[in-house]
């Protein structure tokens, strides 16, 4: 176990030098030349070097990377360019509202995709699967924005019960809090519900297939016990991996949904700095999400070994 | 007397009925198939034929008739700067399909090189797998967003910055598949009377990985009309006055509560072409290989 644990840390390395790479990449290659874009075009010729040199534009893109990397593997992640803060406060001051809204989306879908799926695989091929599939599907190609729109239309237009938009930290309003949670929730929960409905549906169905639920059949067990007893534990298990896999998904609902929303969470923050082309949050912004989601998938993949005694730890 | 009834008989019902219950079930399975074909049908020929079917130019703009709700004139009404929504909604569809074509395009190609060359030499493919994993450590959406904005507007652009995202799921099916086919004994067989590595892959390995590619195809064709409007809702992808879908929700959003149908109709289109192709997909991997279902 912990041999296979320390593999699977030493397999991260590589991951993240590439993410930090595409992260890098990703605001170093593009038209333009950055130092005018701060500056001005008018700005006057000395002004302009003496900031090129200040952001180390001046030297070959590699030794900039490196610099740079050295910097993010000391925890500096630089200045923001209109936030007077650094990277690593501002993302940080920003996690709670992040934090709570994925964790409202994800328990929602894991409530209502889990049961739903397994039902859909039990009852499979009668209307109720069919109908489960249909919804699921539906869910998948709706647009969250437009979901949340059409949230924002009923629930805080016509039925006045939630606010359409705002947040309150919950150190200030308790749990009034969830109020302002409550549609980006749903919104977010009800996609994950989807993907998880499907998945869960999928690897039911699989497991309904193997021997050993054959076995219990023709041992004369009750349908129930067959299903929750042999095939439930078992599918479960997968379900485990697709809550990982939906993360990313997650993680990026909350960028559009948090600007939706005007919830000033992590994802807000990256949108306005790609808006505003505040590069060092952008970055920082890239490395935060994908970090959380290799992190997440980090501790499935463990938790799976973990759970299934089938893994193999070599 | 029920036993009278010749055993043959019988059984010949059994059969006859056995076999037009799984014809129902065949055609049950793919109903979705159907359903999604038809909604693509809908979405091409709205694309092809959008100057015919649209009642009025999409970009004109009537101020005396702002913000209407749906009549006999404008079906869907009209927006905040009096241009009819479905004549709008009907050439938005163009756009989506351009979109979708390109990015399915560029990413399968991309794909189908990386994909080929790292299921087939395995030198090659370590390294294709860091990178990838590096890449798919984003959500599709931050990569499209953030490579869209960064490198500028322009559909170009907004089409690169897509299959960014997309290209990794294709070249990982690709090398799932070329894997596969790569133990089969008749490319063994075609090594050992040593035929060259590219006509093994152009022989062998293409034309027997073709079917999960064009599964995948359709479910990155899903995602990119998808991820398009959310990049226009955003404003870092198609710029207005163009029509596009998540664009004239974006647009539309600070009318909510005086004009719904200006975000409403465009929505629904959305959510219908991607249904479509989602459904589409599904009912191509079920129908080409079942063993794919998982």
């Amino acid at each position: 176990m912990f041999n296979f644990i320390i593999r699977r840390l030493l397999l991260l390395i590589p991951v993240l030098l590439v993410v930090a790479v595409i992260a890098f990449l990703s605001t170093h290659i593009m038209p333009g030349d950055p130092v005018i874009m701060i500056l001005g075009d008018f700005a006057p010729p000395e002004k302009i070097a003496a900031m090129r040199l200040q952001l180390g534009l001046d030297k070959p893109l590699y030794v900039q990377f490196v610099i740079w990397a050295q910097h993010i593997l000391c925890g500096d992640m630089g200045h923001s360019l209109f936030l007077n803060q650094p990277v690593t406060q501002a993302i940080i001051g920003r996690v709670e509202p992040t934090l709570l809204l994925a964790l409202i989306g994800q328990s929602l879908g894991i409530l209502i995709g889990v049961p739903l799926g397994i039902l859909a695989a039990v009852k499979h091929r009668t209307w109720i699967d069919q109908g489960s599939i249909g919804i699921s599907l539906i869910g998948i190609s709706m647009p969250s924005f437009w979901l949340a729109l059409l949230l924002i239309m009923v629930f805080s237009v016509r039925l006045h019960i939630l606010p359409s938009s705002g947040y309150i930290p919950l150190a200030e309003a308790g749990f009034g809090t969830i109020k302002y949670l409550i549609l980006p929730g749903v919104t977010l929960g009800f996609m994950q519900s989807a993907i998880i409905a499907r998945m869960t549906r999928s690897s039911m169905l699989d497991i309904l297939n193997q021997d050993y639920i054959r076995t219990a059949r023709a041992k004369g067990l009750s349908e129930k016990v067959v299903v929750l007893r042999h095939a439930l534990r078992n599918a479960l298990i997968p379900v485990v991996t697709v809550i990982g896999f939906s993360m990313a998904v997650l993680l990026g609902g909350t960028w559009i949904v948090e600007t939706l929303f005007n919830i000033p969470g992590t994802g807000a923050l990256a949108i306005t700095a790609i808006m505003r082309r505040d590069y060092p949050i952008i970055q920082g912004s890239m490395i935060f999400t994908a970090g959380i989601y290799v992190l997440v998938n980090l501790l499935v993949d463990i938790s799976y070994a973990i759970i299934n005694p089938r893994i193999k730890y070599g | 007397m029920p036993s009278s009834i010749p055993a043959s008989s019988t059984a010949e019902e059994a059969c006859s009925l056995d076999r037009f219950k799984k014809m129902i079930k065949s055609f049950g399975k793919n109903r979705y198939m159907a359903i999604g074909g038809t909604l693509i049908a809908i979405f091409m020929s709205l694309a092809l034929f959008a100057p015919w079917l649209a009642r009025c130019d999409p970009l004109a703009i009537d101020p005396v008739n702002r913000l209407h709700p749906p009549s006999f004139a404008h079906w869907m009404g009209t927006d905040e700067l009096g241009r009819d929504v479905y004549s709008r909604v009907v050439f938005g569809s163009r756009t989506s399909i351009q979109i979708g074509f390109l990015v399915v395009f560029l990413s399968t190609a991309l794909g189908l090189i990386t994909g080929l060359a790292a299921g087939y030499f395995k030198r090659v493919d370590a390294i294709v797998m860091r990178i990838l994993d590096g890449l798919m450590a984003f959500p599709d959406i931050i990569i499209a967003v953030t490579l869209a904005a960064v490198w500028g507007s322009g559909k170009l652009t907004l089409v690169l910055a897509m299959v960014t995202a997309y290209f990794p799921r294709m070249t990982r099916t690709v090398r799932a598949a070329a894997i596969n086919v790569c133990d089969l004994e008749y490319v063994e067989s075609a090594k050992s009377i040593g035929c060259t590595n590219f006509y093994i892959i152009r022989q062998y390995i293409l034309p027997n990985s073709l079917s999960p590619i064009i599964v995948q195809a359709a479910f990155i064709f899903a995602a990119a009309v998808l991820s398009e409007a959310a990049l226009s809702f955003l404003g870092v992808g198609i710029k207005p006055p163009t029509p596009s879908w998540g664009g004239m929700v974006s647009q539309g959003r600070t009318y909510l509560t005086i004009a719904p149908w200006v975000i409403v109709f465009p929505g629904i289109a959305i959510a219908m072409a991607v249904l479509g192709l989602n459904l589409l997909g599904d009912g191509l991997r079920d129908h080409m290989d079942p063993r794919l279902q998982f």
